[in-house]
């Protein structure tokens, strides 16, 4: 989520036009528009994060290098189900999944259902150029974006850090917050 | 020569294009060269297509043949009696590396296989066979067309009503579609169910393209690439682009996708999403008129699920069908109790959230049915507000409120002190007997065994 103080016109009249109508009529900013994609995470989610999904760590290094400035955390796992595994405990997570000729069916099977299981989360495929011929096959599935050549990696670190800048903070009750604004609540 | 030889060949150029057919081959697949010359075979093409272009689709080599290494896979026609009949096909590139590839020959052996798995795994045994993609694409489209049908928008108020008639009316046309509505107010739902409408065999593709965290030149490369190479091939015309929150697209790429959607020779059907209509943006000069109009030809506004709370109930027991569909115990709804904590809450996360609810409630409900325990504490919480309603719509029982707030902080301050009262006092920065007496008034002390 963006600070507001670093929002648009456009973000800050949506988070004003959301605490007006939030819960109970309180014109306060504890219900501001982050409460309502907060409010699709399960209340023990983590915080999204960058997941690299990839048999050798290439991509990693890559997306790591290209977005060297900001320097977000890359979780790297080294098969679909150990990605989708981080992914349950990450919904609204980025990741990035390296397309091979092995995986090619599994992953489209997982990309099915991804809009229903994780409908925060968005998957961007890489691949070798000799795959190029799934781009159109796994965008129609649902990736965000579809890249062959790890030089061309800058587009997709802006991408993903763009989406971690937009995703909505782990869920918390109105008395988590009151809670976690208390000097000793650090303490537990 | 080639077209004399015995054995059936036929060559695709870098766009797996078929370029040559030899008459051992077109008599194998009992269409003619004419017909098959121009037609491409590519993975997203689809088996249930019809004529020369179902021919190409059976002759899709496998994507690592683009490699520029020679390999073996299957190949497979349908026989005039509608039989399914495979051959066994090696792959030769034309140049050396993917950088230089200028196509494939593909060289087929003389007899059918008598079943592509008799015969022992193909010389990659990893790689997904190109008839397996196809049937794989086709069940993806299959499931996502029955998911999204427009009538499991259910529900009967007016607004949910009016939104399935505006559907209707986009099913049977190809103007551009806008869907107006909050996050979670179901406009993936709507998309696809104007894209599959009522003959989801034949639809094409449907592309999503999430316009708020793309930047401009991805974008504007992936909309190019959709108007210039026609990667779709024939299935164009059948597809559909859906711009996903398009009113959040960078003002830098607005003039360029104007340009290129408003192109005659982009077929693709254009569908986009948005929190407010584009044209109020356009007049408010956030957003170019013209790709606003381009946009907006059929306008469909999704209320909130606030604004329709007769259809909560109806919502509810659709989402826990999913949940019990998906496999667990079986439940068979909600007690009233519980119905009545969902009205009372605002769902500023709309039917998505209403769906993590319910699924959340399935996992953790012990009964026969999803009582207001087992529902998230938000959801309660709301509940005990509303039970107490504001004299106008701008006042609150702060009392009632604050007690609840002030009960759960004692609650967890006792819990953090392990029942040590003259710590839990300093923590909450109170005196003991002060804790004490607000622990009577609010029936904590009870709780607690009156120790």
């Amino acid at each position: 989520m963006v600070p507001e103080d670093r929002m648009t016109n456009k973000e800050c009249r949506s988070t004003k036009d959301a605490a007006q109508e939030g819960p109970f009529g309180l014109r306060h900013s504890l219900f501001d528009i982050r409460h309502s994609l907060s409010a699709l995470l399960p209340a023990e989610a983590a915080a999204a994060r960058l997941i690299v999904c990839e048999p050798s760590g290439r991509w990693a290094v890559a997306l790591r290098r290209q977005s060297a400035a900001t320097a977000p955390r890359v979780y790297e796992t080294r098969s679909l189900a150990d990605c989708w595994q981080m992914l349950a405990e990450a919904p609204a997570s980025f990741v990035v999944v390296e397309l091979s000729t092995g995986n090619a069916v599994a992953l489209l099977q997982r990309m099915a259902r991804l809009q229903r299981d994780f409908p925060l989360a968005r998957v961007a495929v890489v691949a070798d150029r000799a795959l190029a011929g799934y781009e159109w096959l796994l965008r129609e599935a649902g990736a965000v974006h579809f890249l062959c050549s790890p030089r061309q990696c800058g587009p997709l670190a802006d991408l993903a850090l763009r989406h971690l800048a937009q995703a909505p903070p782990p869920p918390r009750s109105l008395t988590d917050q009151i809670w976690a604004g208390l000097p000793w609540a650090r303490q537990s | 020569m080639l077209n004399s030889a015995t054995q059936p060949v036929y060559v695709l150029d870098d766009e797996l294009t078929v370029v040559f057919c030899n008459r051992a081959c077109c008599d194998w697949l009992g269409q003619g060269a004419e017909g098959l010359i121009g037609q491409r075979c590519a993975y997203h093409s689809s088996p249930d297509l019809s004529g020369p272009a179902a021919v190409a689709a059976g002759l899709c080599p496998p994507a690592a043949a683009m490699a520029g290494t020679q390999l073996t896979a299957h190949v497979s026609c349908t026989g005039t009696d509608g039989q399914v009949r495979w051959r066994r096909a090696r792959f030769v590139p034309l140049g050396t590396c993917p950088e230089d590839l200028i196509g494939l020959v593909a060289l087929l052996e003389a007899q059918d296989l008598p079943e592509p798995d008799s015969t022992g795994p193909p010389l990659r045994c990893d790689e997904p066979q190109p008839t397996d993609l196809h049937e794989h694409v086709r069940q993806f489209r299959q499931q996502a067309a029955a998911h999204y049908r427009a009538d499991r928008l259910i529900g009967n108020s007016p607004a949910i009503r009016r939104v399935r008639a505006q559907i209707e009316l986009a099913v049977g046309s190809r103007a551009s579609v806008l869907l107006v509505g909050p996050p979670g107010s179901g406009r993936q739902h709507v998309a696809a169910a104007v894209h599959y409408g009522n003959d989801p065999q034949s639809a094409g593709s449907l592309i999503p393209l999430a316009c708020s965290v793309l930047g401009a030149d991805l974008i504007h490369s992936t909309v190019l690439a959709l108007a210039a190479k026609d990667p779709l091939g024939e299935r164009s015309s059948r597809s559909t682009l859906l711009l996903n929150q398009a009113d959040e697209l960078p003002p830098a790429v607005q003039a360029e996708l104007a340009e290129v959607l408003a192109r005659r020779s982009f077929k693709l059907r254009l569908i986009a999403t948005a929190a407010q209509p584009l044209e109020q943006l356009a007049v408010a000069g956030t957003f170019r008129a013209d790709l606003a109009a381009l946009l907006s030809t059929i306008t469909i506004e999704l209320p909130p699920l606030a604004r329709r709370r007769e259809d909560l109930p109806l919502l509810a027991q659709l989402f826990l069908e999913d949940a019990n569909a998906r496999g667990g115990r079986q439940l068979g709804g909600f007690t009233p109790e519980a119905l009545d904590k969902l009205d009372a809450y605002p769902w500023p996360g709309n039917l998505d959230e209403l769906a993590q609810v319910v699924t959340q409630a399935h996992q953790q409900a012990e009964g026969p049915q999803i009582g207001p325990r087992d529902l998230p504490e938000r959801i309660r919480l709301a509940a005990a507000v509303a039970a107490y309603p504001p004299r106008t719509e701008e006042t609150i029982e702060l009392d009632e409120f604050l007690g609840r707030v002030e009960l759960e902080l004692i609650r967890r301050a006792l819990a953090q002190a392990k029942g040590n009262k003259a710590q839990a006092a300093r923590l909450l920065g109170m005196t003991r007997p002060r804790l004490y007496r607000r622990m009577v008034q609010l029936g904590l002390l009870e709780e607690n065994g009156g120790s």
